[in-house]
């Protein structure tokens, strides 16, 4: 074996403290520490280094590190969004639950309270002009029970209101009818069908003789219909739309309709209501009026001023407001 | 390896499908290690931890790109390594050092409170050698000595050659000896 110097032996300490050291190595190593007590106080002090840094503590990271980095992750964006909104869902979720509820009832209350907000959501009246027929058009026979398709649910609820108005004796059977029957137009004032046209003749013919009680029993289903709703599931507008009511149907005698409805249109309006509409029909004007609840006495009398009143069926109310067919007959 | 994983490759298969669970089982199982190279690297616990943080929110970016030919462990060792010395290297340093605390505090009282206050002393002068050797050298030694990396894991790590390792470990170490002299034999 050559001979080898300390220095050599001295730098393969480090590949002998990992038992890296080939056995050729290994052995020239042992060799020369068995002869050179300088180098063999060296290897154990060198030995002694590294024991000494392999027996340190470990260093343990701080607590609540793993959440940190977790916090700190990247996330997609739709998490990153979910997160601002629904965390911490044991206090965002209630406020944001309360938060729409809130929202919805203002919404109802100031719809409620705001009778312009109202109209504005009613569909305009269809012209007298348009919905005018001559009365020289044949009339239409009973119509088959239909769907309510291709009408909207205000027409329906208008459709059904204005049936408690009482049609002129002889008059052709009315187009629209029951719930389960429906016309996409409106009936044509210029016949005005004295009740609701059911395909059974038994039906028509107790309503032609008695047309009050028929406008009564139309009335008596309004209200049935109108409780149904209520029980169902509310929507706005059968929440709020005073349409979805009955109407009163006031028969006023006159000698001049056109005097009495200005005079009553004036009435109305100096007790805070409005006339919504106006047609002509055989024979009658027909006005269609809201008026606070409050003041309907007192525009009850003063149409019993201007001639003979008389009134068929309950006042429909609604915020505060009663919805009247003032009906003006010669 | 301290503790080294013995099958990456199930874990590694949750990682690449971006299971949750699984990135957190990973930062809990090398917290210590990756946290325990930036401490001795860099001596200050909140710029260690600030290193070791950026180490797992980069693996984590860089997960679909992780060949998987090397350990977990070595590549997380890989980055906290390159992190640290590129923070060295840059002197953005805004830290005091502050150590390990926790191996500064030696036990009060009791029998042992001698042998613990001289254990705590000599830790700390091992502290001090390893934070006073060149950051070449120092990141050799803690990744072999303090982490238990092997000369293949350090070089594939480091990005040098096997020789390189084997040279710069046995300077630190030679270096460490000299100033442990009153610790030694």
């Amino acid at each position: 074996m050559a001979a080898v110097t300390c220095q050599e032996i001295r730098d393969l300490f480090s590949a002998r403290v990992d038992d890296a050291l080939g056995a050729e190595a290994h052995a020239r190593l042992d060799a020369h520490l068995a002869t050179c007590a300088e180098c063999t106080a060296e290897w154990q002090r060198f030995e002694r280094t590294v024991s000494l840094l392999r027996a340190v503590t470990p260093a343990r990271a701080p607590a609540g590190f793993v959440d940190r980095v977790l916090a700190a992750r990247p996330r997609p964006w739709y998490r990153r969004l979910a997160r601002e909104l629904f965390v911490p869902w044991p206090v965002k979720l209630p406020l944001e639950a309360a938060a729409i509820v809130l929202v919805a009832g203002l919404a109802i209350v100031i719809f409620q309270r705001s009778p312009e907000l109202q109209q504005a959501a009613r569909a305009p009246e269809p012209p007298a002009a348009v919905t005018a027929r001559p009365p020289a058009m044949p009339a239409p026979g009973p119509r088959e029970p239909d769907t309510v398709q291709g009408m909207t649910s205000r027409e329906h609820q208008r459709d059904l209101s204005d049936e408690t108005t009482p049609r002129a004796p002889g008059s052709p059977p009315p187009e629209r009818r029951t719930d389960s029957t429906a016309a996409p137009e409106a009936v044509p004032p210029a016949a005005p069908p004295l009740e609701s046209p059911r395909p059974a003749a038994e039906s028509r013919a107790k309503s032609a003789q008695a047309p009050d009680v028929g406008a009564r029993k139309e009335a008596d289903q309004e209200r049935g219909s109108s409780a149904a709703r209520q029980a169902a599931p509310p929507t706005s507008g059968d929440l709020q739309t005073l349409e979805a009511r009955p109407a009163l149907l006031a028969r006023l005698r006159v000698a001049d309709r056109a005097v009495a409805a200005r005079r009553a249109a004036d009435l109305v309006g100096r007790a805070g209501g409005e006339v919504l509409s106006r047609r002509e029909e055989p024979g009658a004007l027909v006005l269609s009026l809201v008026v606070p609840e409050g003041r309907w006495d007192e525009v009850r009398r003063d149409l019993e001023a201007l001639g003979a009143l008389r009134l068929e069926g309950d006042p429909g109310r609604a915020a505060g407001l009663v919805r009247v067919t003032l009906r003006l007959e010669d | 390896m301290r503790e080294g994983l013995t099958d990456d490759a199930p874990l590694l298969a949750r990682l690449r499908a971006g299971d949750g669970r699984a990135f957190e089982e990973l930062v809990t199982a090398y917290q210590h290690r990756v946290f325990g190279v930036a401490l001795r690297m860099l001596g200050a616990r909140a710029e260690a931890e600030e290193i070791a943080q950026e180490t797992f929110l980069r693996a984590h970016r860089a997960l679909g790109d992780f060949r998987g030919d090397a350990r977990l462990g070595t590549w997380l060792y890989t980055i906290a390594s390159r992190l640290c010395l590129d923070r060295l290297a840059s002197g953005r340093r805004r830290y005091e050092r502050s150590d390990d605390l926790a191996l500064a505090q030696a036990p009060a009282g009791g029998a042992d409170a001698a042998g613990a206050l001289e254990r705590g002393e000599l830790e700390a002068a091992l502290r001090e050698a390893v934070a006073a050797l060149p950051e070449d050298r120092r990141i050799v030694v803690v990744l072999r000595d303090l982490e238990g990396l092997s000369y293949e894991e350090i070089a594939e790590a480091l990005g040098l050659p096997l020789n390189t390792v084997r040279t710069r470990l046995h300077r630190a170490r030679l270096d460490l000896k000299a100033k442990l002299e009153r610790w030694l034999p």
